[in-house]
């Protein structure tokens, strides 16, 4: 578990200092990589363009992708990673604030493993982010997936 | 020759005599069947003409007269019957012809019976003159005496050749005659040779041994002769008296017949040609109606352009009289524009009769007789008439049709108009509508995300600094972390608001029992301290969006178990009010209730009857509801009363849309 990599691709730094805390405070001492907007992520991902900050490293065990994001939101950066043969199988949880439908179906057909609304309440937000790294990083088996 | 003649009458008639006697002889019982038999057929002719034969008239008749095929077999049968009628009146004519020959005959054979009696006598009054001129000379001797004697006795001599001549075809009276000539003969020379004597005598010679002797006895035997002869033509004059009465008798009545039948059927035709005269006459007059009162105008014009004819509705469209137009150029009627733009066609239409006349639906423009023009639709049809061709022109006045036809293109345009309109707003809408989606989106996205974070890091301070904090800091927190959250639910019942009204609706059958068993299952379960009564009506369904009705159930149920929370035991209810019509349901509690006056505002967004402290929420259920039970077609009312409990009933349109 200590090895594994989360990808959280947010954009809002309170959330994503939000998230953080909620990982912390619930005992989730895994690496966090985070991409600001859909960009960074496929670099990240992929590689495309330049390389940035971050070195291609190991995959992460699973994404945490927002929807709203500046440059390539989140619904692309899901169709290109589904599109990618290195990602296609990869874990990818959607969390974001909305609940609207077209989100959720439009999620859903790109290929998203969970799509998880974040509440407002801090507590349940917190409550919300143990279960999802209970799930993901212990509970579940995820695809073998190596880098090539 | 007479006698001869009679015998050959008689066996003339006796050969006939049957003929004859059926038709005259004994005629009045057969006659009047003759007669009756004609004069029916006569009236029989003339009522099919009339066509009264073929009851009930009108139609029929009409039709009748118009169908040519059907006077054409009237017309044989008349044909037919007038020969017969003929027929009957040339055999009535020729025995009328015969009974008068015969007639005259008689006449002519009694005549001549009178002529032999008057001969008869002559002969008679001869011998006697000539015995007396004879006596007279032998008494005197004078040579005077001799002139009457010699006239006496040519004169018995040419009655007696006579005689013999008028008798010759008798044989009886032959012989007598021949024996009246030897007789008078010898008379004669008796008479002779006495005057010879007494002429010798005077001259000396002695007459005397010539007297009487033998004259007198042969005087006798003429006059026996004579009234012999006398008495046989007195027996013929009977006879044939009688003869000619009878045959008087039968001429008059062959005639009489023959002056019936002819009255008869002279009357008869008489009758025919009436009542066909007055048959024509009506067809004639139900066509002249049927031109005159034509609904079209209908202007005949021979070759030359001329007006020959109009009926009663031509005058009337174009405001002309007849006798203003009788005889004019067919031109007045047209309209300026049409006889200058169009003199080809008018040539075509009006003059040139080897122009295909027949024609429909040409709609040109007319003219009135006070200047101004309408639209007309004119059908033109050439007449072959005895004065050459004419053509008929049905002009039928289109202004009527022509505003209609404007008004519907008007009209067509105004549709088009509001269609264009309605498509604007259409797609107006529907940049609002997605507009409204997109802000929506919006909302749901970034209206959401500062919230939580206004919360996280409320709590976050707690966590981390509640220790800094005073009660009272702490408190603070608290109040911004629930407003937080409360705006957080307002947005949640905002945005579901919206899709109550922009999502896709489905149909279907629905079980509202089944949906608020579940829905009062899952409020139990959230709160298990609670104590109720519920009661469902089993198999309640209505047609509607099964999502949709759900969440009008979970509002209307979720308000009654929110608004008896603070009863003991609480009462809810879900059934069905009695109602002639649309199902009638409604959600009854037992609960707080609300003041009637304001039942209206209790379906307005934001609006509470009640403390958000005693029965917390946003004030966006019931919105929703209505706005959802609108969708359906149906609607919403609430009765309550303060502490009283509620119930809400709505409807949902039974037929699907």
């Amino acid at each position: 578990m200590e090895g594994k990599v989360i990808l959280l691709v947010e954009d809002n730094a309170d959330d994503e200092l939000l998230t953080l805390r909620a990982l912390k405070r619930n005992n989730i001492k895994n690496e966090v990589v985070v991409a600001r907007d859909g960009v960074q992520a496929l670099e990240y991902l992929l590689g495309e363009g330049n390389t940035g900050g971050h070195s291609i490293a190991p995959l992460p065990e699973v994404i945490l992708l927002d929807l709203k994001l500046p440059k390539l939101d989140g619904l692309e950066v899901l169709r290109r990673l589904r599109a990618d043969g290195r990602t296609k199988l990869l874990p990818i949880v959607i969390l974001t604030s909305s609940d609207e439908e077209r989100d959720r179906i439009g999620g859903y057909n790109l290929g998203a493993n969970s799509y998880v609304r974040k509440p407002v309440d801090f507590e349940q937000f917190t409550e919300t982010v143990r279960q999802l790294g209970l799930y993901w990083l212990v509970l579940n088996e995820g695809p073998p997936l190596r880098r090539s | 020759m007479i006698a001869r003649g009679t015998a050959k009458r008689e066996t003339f008639f006796a050969g006939r005599k049957s003929c004859f006697t059926r038709i005259c002889g004994c005629p009045p019982f057969l006659l009047a069947q003759l007669f009756s038999f004609l004069n029916v057929g006569a009236l029989r002719v003339s009522f099919r003409s009339l066509g009264v034969g073929y009851p009930p008239g009108g139609d029929r008749r009409l039709l009748q007269q118009m169908d040519s095929t059907g006077a054409r077999q009237g017309f044989r049968g008349k044909v037919a019957e007038l020969a017969v009628a003929s027929a009957v009146l040339l055999i009535a004519t020729a025995l009328a012809y015969v009974a008068l020959v015969r007639q005259l005959a008689d006449r002519d054979s009694v005549t001549h019976t009178h002529i032999v009696l008057e001969k008869l006598g002559a002969v008679r009054s001869n011998v006697a003159e000539a015995e007396s001129a004879e006596r007279g000379y032998l008494l005197h001797g004078d040579d005077a005496y001799l002139a009457p004697y010699g006239q006496a006795v040519r004169d018995l001599r040419r009655n007696i050749s006579d005689l013999r001549r008028l008798t010759g075809d008798n044989p009886v009276q032959h012989d007598t005659l021949k024996l009246l000539d030897r007789l008078v003969a010898a008379k004669l020379e008796f008479l002779d040779q006495r005057i010879q004597a007494r002429y010798q005598q005077r001259t000396g010679t002695s007459v005397s041994g010539a007297q009487e002797g033998p004259g007198r006895q042969v005087r006798e035997e003429v006059n026996l002769l004579l009234a012999a002869i006398k008495e046989e033509e007195d027996r013929l004059m009977v006879q044939r008296s009688g003869a000619l009465q009878s045959s008087a008798s039968k001429t008059k009545m062959t005639m009489g017949v023959l002056a019936g039948l002819s009255f008869i059927f002279i009357f008869s035709a008489g009758l025919i040609v009436q009542k066909e005269i007055a048959a024509r006459a009506r067809v004639e007059e139900q066509f002249r109606s049927l031109l005159e009162f034509a609904p079209d105008s209908i202007v005949v014009v021979n070759q030359k352009d001329e007006i020959v004819l109009v009926n009663a509705q031509t005058e009337k469209v174009f405001g002309y009289s007849r006798r203003e137009l009788f005889r004019q150029s067919a031109d007045m009627l047209m309209s300026q524009h049409f006889r200058q733009q169009h003199p080809g066609l008018r040539t075509q239409l009006f003059g040139d009769p080897k122009a295909r006349l027949r024609s429909a639906g040409l709609e040109l423009c007319c003219l009135r007789k006070d200047g101004t023009e309408f639209p007309v639709e004119i059908s033109l049809a050439p007449l072959e008439t005895a004065e050459g061709r004419l053509v008929s022109c049905a002009i039928r006045d289109i202004t009527d049709r022509k505003q209609i036809q404007e008004a519907l293109r008007r009209q067509a345009e105004e549709v088009e108009r509001h269609r264009s309109e309605l498509a604007l707003s259409n797609v107006e809408l529907i940049a609002a509508n997605h507009e409204l989606e997109s802000f929506s989106y919006s909302v749901s996205h970034d209206l959401r995300a500062p919230l939580r974070t206004i919360d996280g890091f409320s709590l976050a301070l707690l966590e981390d600094c509640g220790e800094k904090l005073d009660a009272q800091g702490r408190g603070y927190l608290h109040r911004v972390r629930a407003a937080t959250q409360r705006m957080g639910l307002l947005i949640d019942d905002i945005l579901n608001l919206s899709r109550v009204t922009r999502s896709e609706m489905r149909h279907e059958r629905v079980d509202l029992s089944d949906i608020a068993k579940s829905i009062l299952g899952d409020l139990a379960i959230a709160q298990p301290g609670r104590h109720a009564e519920v009661r469902i009506k089993e198999r309640l369904h209505a047609m509607g969006d099964p999502h949709l009705l759900h969440i009008v159930l979970e509002n209307l149920l979720g308000n009654a178990w929110k608004f008896t929370s603070k009863m003991e035991t609480a009462h809810i209810q879900f059934d069905q009010a009695p109602s002639s019509g649309t199902t009638i349901f409604f959600v009854r509690d037992d609960g707080a209730g609300f003041d009637s006056a304001h039942a209206e505002r209790l379906f307005g967004a934001f609006q509470r009857l009640h403390d958000k402290d005693e029965f917390p929420g946003t004030g966006i259920g019931l919105a929703t509801v209505q706005r959802i039970v609108h969708r359906h077609g149906g609607r919403i009312w609430a009765k309550g009363a303060v502490g009283g409990g509620a119930t809400f009933y709505f409807t949902l349109a039974q037929t699907r849309r």
